[in-house]
């Protein structure tokens, strides 16, 4: 897949910016155990759909675990993979965007903006890792609930796209602290809420732009790869293969 | 810190919606400012408050993000020794818990018959009256059931009840009583001692579910992390023995499915080959004690009836001998059976037979080098001392029955004939903040604060590689007109009057557990000099846990000779199958139903929310004539339930296995009414030893019935990336 | 009617109706129909202007908080406790404080949800009250919110080189 490199605004993807955010998903310590799925509804105000609603594959998750099968009774084995928008350097969301309300930012983020959001679906259709849900009904939380609801990100409303940000809120204020104290933000300082919360450390984030931090070399091994490589998306999330027998 | 704290609980009292909060329909045109300022809130910017987990036995230190005194997130505390600042999903979803609309926001008097749901509101002083005059009429007939605690309010509750002739009992249904009895006929202590998992470099583990909620499942999180990709050269080899392939099973390097019950024989199979061809790691001498116990079995027998080739046996065995630090653990549907404590006692030996206790990646008992506190740490209760409780009730011995957060007509199977005591009870007082199935036999209900609002303690002595006395402290102001549990109990204590009134002088929960905490870290060589101080240390840390400990004395005891095999109710011909409820990973023993995030949590093996189904094995299911999704209804001589039929290929053919925790008649808007719960299947059966229900020892049987079955299920079948794993060939 | 009239008809009417929009959001947007009706009739003329308190005495988040916040009623208290009720507006205030009731302040500046702003990082910007709330001190009334609109942020950014990539302002 090949596209103009230039985002619709002009700017270039790699323009004023010192950080790429990248992500690392180790499968040989992911248990599957989803404490990364309620961390990310709590931080990220995403809707409770409902049984009606998800009956009809309309809940929202920025992150699932998805699990495969294989082989027969006794020789059985399950794998668990973590599945998230991979924030594609090459985003097959983006140039379908009829409104821009998808795109690139400096950092490398893979970027919806809801205030522009149309709600065409286009986006979502595109993704090949279907990481982008859209909402069909306003979202509603049954009071008091709503008190929970975290002041950073906004509540997205119904005909609006949405999906995983890599907890842009938390990058925004990490940035911001750096910036204050005149210093690059450190490896290890900015934690989405999934990689904050998993009980295994199966979920390593950072910037890949600094040679010393966790993911730059982590991306490096010789378990790594990225899902659906041969689309040519180019990932900023790589997978670490599990280890087998 | 404390009396910001409560300035700042004064303050928002007196003000209404502050900044603009999240949402389209919320616009805030109000601006309200605080109205004295206090230095720790500032508009805008959050605060994280240290406290502690009660989701669970584990006691996870939590931080709680707090913005505007609205509690938004929380994280694990990244001090805390349990579980160093991650948490699981139940743990995250407690501020469902908090703002959850059901929670009873006043105290509330039972109309019309018991049982029928209907309450009316009353002032707190009529409800603690009339408590407190049905104490003085039932002298010598309460009992407590409570949820397992430890600390400051069980040492409350453990004193009025002493002081009444009453019976505290702490009861769980995930308890993990069998594995006590079986450490204290091993080891002589019911303590549950440290498993060092990060060290280990070879994990043999019969049925436990440590990666879900076994012990201390967010602990045993951060181990495996470290056991798996942590060390330089050694990445710790994992083989788990049980009849159905569970979450932590899909972890390991090898499942090996065993026909159900029959874990500690294979266990007594492997130590069979250790010491026959003399891989064990005791001294001869120590060796005698347990030769008698492994040498008399044929592993032909073992083979057969565990359906576990002789040469898996053996190479088990080899691969043990070759490992540096080779754990064993044992629980979950292993510990399931009328042989539970004997399978479990059979694991433990292993342990001893590989040398592994009291070493690094091994066995580890720690305590502290001076016993801290007479805070009280009760033992658990089990089904058995339940059903003596029922008895009690019927002859009339007992009358005045106390629930806090423990729902035994929920969690406990109907032929138990545990409704007797609701039936019989002359009064039904619950502390509990929800009307969950029991709380709804209540003749009065005096609702507690939420954990998040209140005060407490926990003192853990279990699991840890050091014991931490954690503290939990109030985050948000408290949202109902509902009180401390601490606080009421010690306002009856005081109108009852006499010694009682002496011995707990304190007029506020807060104060006295305070008091203790003074006691425990005020004669401290510390370099804080006051109290104060170390106590708003100890509030900011979320505890404390700095302790010189010690090894714990224990004294190893061999397996008995004789073998028990596991005993089943119900015969095979006319019920074919076993049968395992299993508490599910989001919804625990139930009482996570009525948080919407984990009804909402796609179970991670089945991909199922938002209800029940029955697990059945592929094959067979193809020989009964049931296709994936089919109405089933599974028979025992108890009960019956009906749900929706899941494919579940790692499941023993005999066996069906169901998830616990759906099945609600009551508990609040999201729990209500929703799937079945498979409890009701299971037989008065109890383990030999510890009188824990054997909840894997029913028989049962299946078969397809008309009717439409509704799962709600995020598959991933269809999404591009499974073609993409088809095509490579896997991850 | 000729063809010619109809279009002009329609024409007006199309005028009409998009004037009639414009200023249903204009009003909805600056709040211009509960600007004066605080429940204080607080003077920044006065406090900012003849006092010369420095905004930041009252506004005291802004350094460090995405809020500037509003004064407590305590801080208001520090100095009116001294002084004599001789107006009005200190008699109001007196009895807020009496009755231990905080001020409710009809809030005039508002942003969207889809909106992140932080005051701090603006500040640290070396951005002054003023540059966006206008010369405060020389207005009665509780001044009017500006109209925040995307394009007046945007040509600060563009004009001081602050990041214009839609994820810095948008939440």
């Amino acid at each position: 897949m090949s596209r103009d490199p230039q985002t619709p605004q002009g700017y270039s993807k790699t323009a004023d910016s010192p950080y790429k955010w990248e992500m690392v998903v180790d499968l040989d310590r992911c248990t599957g155990c989803e404490a990364c799925v309620i961390a990310c509804h709590a931080e990220n105000n995403i809707r409770i759909s409902g049984e009606e609603e998800a009956a009809q594959g309309r809940a929202i998750n920025w992150i699932r675990i998805e699990r495969y099968w294989e082989g027969e009774y006794p020789d059985v084995k399950v794998k668990f993979l973590p599945v998230l928008c991979q924030h594609c350097d090459e985003a097959p969301c983006e140039p379908v965007c009829p409104v821009y309300a998808s795109y690139h930012t400096p950092d490398g983020l893979n970027a919806q903006v809801y205030n522009r959001c149309i709600g065409v679906r286009y986006c979502g259709n595109n993704c090949p890792y279907v990481a982008r849900q859209f909402n069909w009904f306003d979202p509603h939380w049954d009071e008091p609930l709503a008190e929970q609801l975290n002041p950073d990100v906004s509540v997205r409303s119904g005909g609006v796209m949405e999906k995983c940000t890599f907890c842009v809120q938390r990058i925004r204020t990490g940035k911001e602290n750096a910036a204050k104290e005149g210093r690059r933000v450190k490896d290890g300082e900015i934690t989405p809420a999934c990689v904050q919360s998993c009980p295994t450390s199966a979920l390593i984030f950072g910037d890949r732009n600094d040679p010393k931090s966790r993911v730059a070399r982590l991306k490096k091994s010789e378990r790594g790869f990225h899902l659906l490589e041969h689309l040519g998306t180019h990932p900023s999330v790589t997978y670490l293969r599990r280890l087998a027998e | 810190m404390d009396l910001h704290r409560r300035t700042l609980f004064k303050i928002l009292g007196l003000t209404a919606a502050g900044s603009a909060l999240p949402g389209c329909e919320r616009d805030v045109h109000n601006l309200v400012p605080y109205l004295l300022p206090d230095e720790d809130i500032v508009p805008g910017v959050a605060n994280w408050y240290a406290t502690t987990c009660q989701g669970c036995e584990a006691g996870c230190g939590m931080m709680v993000r707090v913005m505007e005194g609205r509690a938004k997130k929380i994280e694990g505390n990244p001090r805390h020794p349990v579980n160093e600042g991650k948490l699981c999903a139940r743990g995250q979803a407690a501020l469902q818990h908090l703002y959850n609309p059901d929670r009873l926001q006043v105290p509330l008097r039972r109309e019309g018959r018991r049982g029928e749901g209907r309450f009316r509101p009353i002032p707190w002083e009529e409800g603690i009256a009339e408590w407190v005059k049905q104490l003085r009429m039932e002298t010598g007939a309460a009992a407590m059931i409570a949820r397992p605690m430890t600390g400051t309010l069980t040492s409350l509750f453990a004193t009025v009840l002493d002081a009444l002739s009453g019976r505290l009992l702490l009861y769980e249904s995930t308890g993990e009583q069998t594995l006590r009895t079986a450490h204290l006929r091993s080891f002589g202590t019911p303590v549950l001692p440290h498993y060092d998992l990060a060290h280990a470099d070879y994990l043999l583990s019969f049925g436990t579910p440590f990666l879900e909620h076994w012990l201390s499942p967010v602990s045993f999180g951060v181990a495996y992390g470290k056991f798996r990709q942590d060390r330089l050269m050694v990445r710790g080899r994992f083989i788990q023995v049980e009849p159905r392939l569970s979450l932590t099973a899909a972890n390991a390097d090898r499942w090996i499915p065993v026909r159900p019950g029959t874990e500690g024989l294979l266990a007594l199979g492997i130590g069979h080959v250790l010491v026959k061809e003399g891989l064990t790691r005791l001294s001869s001498s120590q060796l005698a004690d347990f030769q008698p116990s492994f040498s008399s079995v044929s592993l032909e027998h073992i083979s057969t009836t565990t359906e576990v080739s002789q040469e898996t046996i053996t190479q088990l065995a080899h691969e043990v001998s070759s490992a540096t630090a080779p754990l064993f653990m044992g629980g979950g549907p292993a510990a399931a059976q009328t042989n539970g404590t004997e399978t479990l006692t059979l694991i433990n030996a292993l342990n001893v037979l590989m040398g592994v206790i009291d070493r690094r990646g091994g066995v580890q008992w720690r305590e502290p080098r001076h016993s801290p506190l007479d805070i009280a740490h009760p033992d658990l209760t089990n089904e058995h001392e339940l059903m003596d409780l029922a008895q009690e009730f019927e002859q009339g011995s007992r009358t005045l029955l106390h629930l806090y957060s423990a729902n035994p007509r929920f969690t406990l199977p109907p032929s138990l004939k545990f409704e007797r005591v609701f039936e019989r009870a002359k009064f039904i007082v619950s502390f509990s903040p929800f009307l969950d199935e029991s709380t709804m036999m209540a003749d009065l209900i005096l609702p507690d604060h939420d954990p998040l609002e209140s005060w407490g303690d926990r003192i853990q002595m279990d699991t840890l590689p050091i014991p931490a006395w954690s503290l939990s402290q109030p985050v948000v102001r408290p949202l109902y007109d509902t009180r401390p549990i601490g606080d009421v109990w010690l306002e009856a204590a005081h109108r009852l009057g006499g010694s009682l009134s002496k011995r707990l002088p304190w007029t506020s929960f807060h104060d006295m557990l305070q008091s203790k905490w003074e006691r425990m870290i005020g004669d401290r060589e510390d370099s804080s000099p006051t109290f104060e101080s170390r106590w708003k240390e100890a509030l900011r840390q979320g505890g404390r846990w700095s302790m010189e400990t010690h090894p714990r004395q224990i004294s190893v005891t061999a397996p008995s000779k004789e073998y028990e095999p596991p005993e089943f109710l119900g015969n095979s011909t006319e019920y074919p199958f076993y049968c395992y409820p299993y508490p599910s990973l989001s919804l625990h023993d139930g009482r996570g139903a009525n948080l919407p995030w984990l009804q909402e949590l796609p179970n991670p093996l089945t991909t199922g929310m938002w209800g029940s189904w029955i697990e059945i094995n592929p094959a067979t299911a193809q020989a009964l004539g049931i296709h994936a999704g089919d109405l089933v209804r599974v028979t025992s001589d108890y009960g019956t339930i009906e749900a929706h039929a899941i494919f579940f290929p790692g499941l023993h053919p005999e066996l069906l296995a169901i998830p616990i925790g759906q099945g609600h008649q009551a508990y609040g808007r999201y729990a209500k009414g929703r799937g079945i719960n498979p409890l009701t299947l299971l037989g008065p059966t109890f383990d030999r030893h510890s009188g824990t229900l054997a909840s894997g020892a029913t028989r049962v049987r299946i078969e397809r019935v008309k009717g439409q079955s509704q799962l709600v299920m995020l598959d991933p079948k269809n999404h591009p990336i499974s073609h993409h794993i088809q095509e490579t060939g896997g991850l | 009617m000729s063809g010619r009239t109809i279009g002009i008809i329609l024409g007006l009417g199309a005028g009409c109706l998009a004037m009639g929009i414009g200023l249903f959001y204009s009003l909805s947007s600056a709040d211009l129909a509960v600007q004066d009706r605080q429940p204080v009739p607080f003077s920044h003329r006065l406090h900012a202007g003849t006092l010369e308190i420095a905004c930041q005495f009252c506004h005291r988040h802004a350094k460090y908080s995405p809020v500037a916040g509003v004064p407590s009623l305590a801080l208001c208290q520090t100095c009116h406790q001294s002084l004599p009720q001789t107006t009005p507006g200190m008699k109001v205030l007196q009895t807020y404080w009496e009755q231990k009731r905080a001020i409710p302040w009809i809030r005039l500046q508002r942003l969207p949800d889809h909106v992140y702003f932080t005051h701090e990082m603006h500040l640290f910007a070396g951005l002054t009250c003023t540059s966006c709330h206008g010369n405060v001190a020389r207005m009665t009334g509780t001044p009017r919110a500006p109209t925040y609109e995307m394009g007046w942020c945007l040509t600060c950014h563009e004009q001081r080189g602050a990041s214009h990539d839609c994820w810095t302002c948008h939440k």
